[in-house]
């Protein structure tokens, strides 16, 4: 574990509290994570297993009971540490009253964008998430993948070195996703580092290159996700060919020594269906 | 890398955050409120003459401007940061690379703005509603600042000594309408023995080397103050003055206290007086949003305006509470006293003492109460008097409010502001914002 790591957490500890100081529910016990610059990260795991606690004590939203987080070398509650951050919260709650163009200029004010560049700057973000159209329309007015994708817009205002993404595209439609993972592949291209936590874990493997497993609150596994992913013993092919070619195919892998564990018409993923269909094209989605 | 720009511009960002999303709860309908209250007290307060009902009048509308400001001061401080919690905005604010000092600090500046803003807007609406009301510029006196000219120390005049001369420099603009008003509070003593109702006096004007201007005769009330508009025609501004008051007959003499007499300044309109007023409630308004958002970063919406309006009724009634907390230490002195002579004049005289001293005064304080009355006293000795802000009497009895009141009025809300940012920084520094 290196102290040069863009997120470091050592013996992270944290345990919930009523309104008289008497613990509930210790949410972290002991994690130790690293995320190295350039690096996406995920952390992964069920419901209550931590990792919306460890994102907020690395916001600095939450005291750890015990360890250490370090942001850029820096305690999370050093504005100067998370001034290198952006934040994706899990549900995007921004100011109803504002207008998109608006909430984008309180956080480039926030995140010390100087003033020339802060117009300019709200503009490209709106039109790289696509809601360039709705530059006055008030956030109280757009809808849920809207929301999203102005959510990660204020993520991105501040141009940061580390995204930090907590459910990214829960509630988002398959062409939305699409847009969204890929400015998180072209963050991460530019040198960026990502740290993201998420259910859907088809979305992780397209963004993460590591992970850590919570469960109850540790660290269960930890290492390269294609590593982790990878089934010992098995190989997958996908052969053009009809049901004719199954026997060709089971007899050129006896030869070698090998078995057809399972074979059986490609199929593509009902999001791939819903890809196909909705996508003009031009490679634009229908707004 | 990301440039990190100065405190302050975050500081300001956040303000202008809590501004536009007080402005979001529509709470600017309150100007058309004050402009209706204008115009129902001009058209049917009641009084004697016109000046009596304008002085009623500004006394109500004034006071329903200053009530209505310090709501929008006190209610959206309290509720912006619990409702941030709750939607889930403060995540994103409180995750940004802002310091919670400023986060505090900057609703302080925002809703406290925003108040006088709004008290701005009400006091406007409401001295417009009095002019559509009937109770105009056209239809009042203008207010005007007044100056004291004497006397030094206590005089009398009385039938042995009839006549009084005070000397004094005109003051600027006091020759306005070739008038002088000048406002005498004069005791009464009585000479003869007869009891009359009312009497009068004869007040004068010279200066040197012209003739003395008309006297006038002044009737007057044993005990009341009393208005004097004198004929100044032929003064000079620039030379030294002399006001005469003179008393021919009657059965009362007159007693005229250091610094009861004054004389009118230069007039200034109504509108400019309400906001000179408005002005000096402005630290009180920040004063309210500073402890509403120290109280907001504690608790939730409701706790945090139940605190806040409870902490400004017991602002609104600290002389209640003084003289409550006077009268029981007076009674503990009387009781220490009884009982101090008790030990000196013998068991039975000093019980008896005691008896009597009970009969008059009530029975023994408690320790608790003394000790509460102690502490009350010692807290109200570090919070500002109402009257520093409130200029409400000055509107009503038609006189300038000074711009001196401002400074004041800042100096004594200035520390209780700070001290409010700085709690409530403390505490939303401690302040976890916790998955729901």
């Amino acid at each position: 574990m290196s102290d040069a790591a863009v997120v470091l957490c050592r013996g992270l500890t944290k345990t919930y509290r009523d309104f008289w100081g008497r613990a509930t529910f210790p949410a972290l016990r002991g994690i130790d994570v690293a995320v190295r610059r350039g690096e996406s990260f995920a952390l992964l795991g069920p419901n209550g297993s931590g990792k919306t606690t460890t994102l907020r004590i690395l916001l600095g939203l939450l005291r750890p009971t015990a360890g250490e987080a370090r942001l850029f070398g820096l305690p999370p509650t050093e504005p100067a540490a998370r001034a290198r951050v952006g934040f994706l919260p899990e549900e995007s709650a921004l100011h109803g009253f504002l207008t998109c163009a608006e909430t984008l200029d309180l956080h480039a004010r926030l995140h010390g964008v100087p003033r020339g560049e802060r117009r300019a700057r709200a503009a490209e973000l709106l039109a790289r998430v696509r809601l360039d159209d709705a530059a006055k329309k008030r956030v109280h007015e757009l809808s849920h993948g809207m929301r999203r994708r102005l959510a990660l817009a204020v993520a991105l205002v501040g141009r940061p070195e580390l995204l930090v993404l907590d459910e990214p595209t829960a509630g988002m439609d398959p062409l939305v996703r699409e847009e969204i993972l890929a400015l998180f592949r072209e963050h991460v291209t530019r040198g960026g580092t990502l740290l993201v936590t998420s259910h859907l874990l088809g979305d992780i493997r397209g963004i993460a290159s590591r992970a850590a497993l919570l469960a109850n609150g540790v660290v269960a596994r930890e290492g390269d996700l294609g590593e982790m992913l990878r089934r010992e013993g098995l190989r997958r092919y996908v052969v053009r060919g009809g049901a004719e070619a199954d026997a060709a195919v089971a007899q050129a892998v006896q030869r070698v020594g090998g078995e057809v564990v399972e074979s059986g018409p490609a199929r593509m993923g009902i999001e791939e269906l819903f890809l196909d269909t909705y996508r003009t094209p031009g490679g634009g989605a229908p707004s | 890398m990301t440039r990190v720009a100065a405190g302050p511009a975050r500081l300001l960002a956040v303000a202008e955050l809590r501004v536009r999303q007080a402005h979001a709860a529509r709470l600017g309908w309150l100007v058309l409120l004050a402009f209706a209250v204008g115009f129902g007290a001009a058209r049917w307060t009641p009084g004697t003459d016109a000046a009596a009902r304008a002085a009623a009048a500004d006394r109500i509308v004034f006071g329903a401007c200053a009530a209505l400001a310090v709501l929008v001061a006190a209610v959206p401080a309290a509720t912006a940061l619990p409702l941030d919690v709750r939607g889930g905005a403060a995540r994103a604010l409180l995750a940004a690379p802002v310091s919670r000092l400023a986060v505090v600090a900057g609703g302080v500046l925002g809703h406290g703005v925003y108040a006088a803003l709004v008290l701005v807007g009400c006091v406007g609406a409401a001295v417009l509603g009095q002019e559509v009301g009937g109770l105009g510029t056209r239809a009042r006196e203008a207010p005007r600042g007044f100056v004291v000219v004497g006397p030094a120390a206590a005089a009398a005049v009385t039938r042995a000594e009839p006549e009084l001369d005070i000397a004094f420099e005109l003051p600027a603009g006091a020759l306005a309408t070739g008038q002088l008003d000048v406002r005498l509070r004069p005791q009464a003593v009585n000479e003869g023995g007869e009891l009359e109702r009312t009497s009068e006096f004869r007040v004068t004007l010279q200066q040197p080397r012209r003739p003395p201007e008309a006297d006038v005769v002044v009737p007057f009330t044993p005990g009341r103050p009393v208005r004097a508009r004198l004929p100044a025609g032929g003064l000079d501004h620039r030379l030294p003055t002399t006001l005469t008051v003179h008393r021919p007959e009657g059965a009362w003499g007159l007693r005229f206290d250091a610094a009861s007499i004054e004389v009118a300044g230069a007039p200034r309109l109504h509108l400019a007086n309400c906001l000179t007023a408005a002005a000096c409630l402005v630290p009180l308004l920040f004063l309210v949003a500073a402890g509403a958002g120290a109280a907001s970063t504690r608790f939730g919406t409701p706790t945090a305006v139940g605190v806040v309006l409870a902490a400004l009724v017991l602002f609104t009634g600290q002389d209640v509470l003084r003289d409550a907390s006077e009268y029981v230490l007076r009674r503990d002195a009387r009781s220490q006293a009884a009982h101090a002579a008790a030990h000196e004049h013998g068991e039975e005289d000093a019980q008896e003492d005691a008896h009597e001293d009970d009969h008059d005064h009530g029975a023994d304080v408690s320790l608790l109460q003394v000790g509460l009355a102690r502490g009350a006293l010692a807290v109200l000795a570090a919070v500002p008097p109402l009257d520093v802000f409130d200029r409400g009497a000055e509107i009503g009895a038609g006189r300038v409010v000074a711009r001196g009141a401002l400074g004041r009025a800042a100096v004594a809300g200035a520390p209780g502001v700070a001290l409010f940012v700085l709690l409530g920084w403390g505490l939303l520094a401690r302040r976890e914002i916790v998955p729901r």
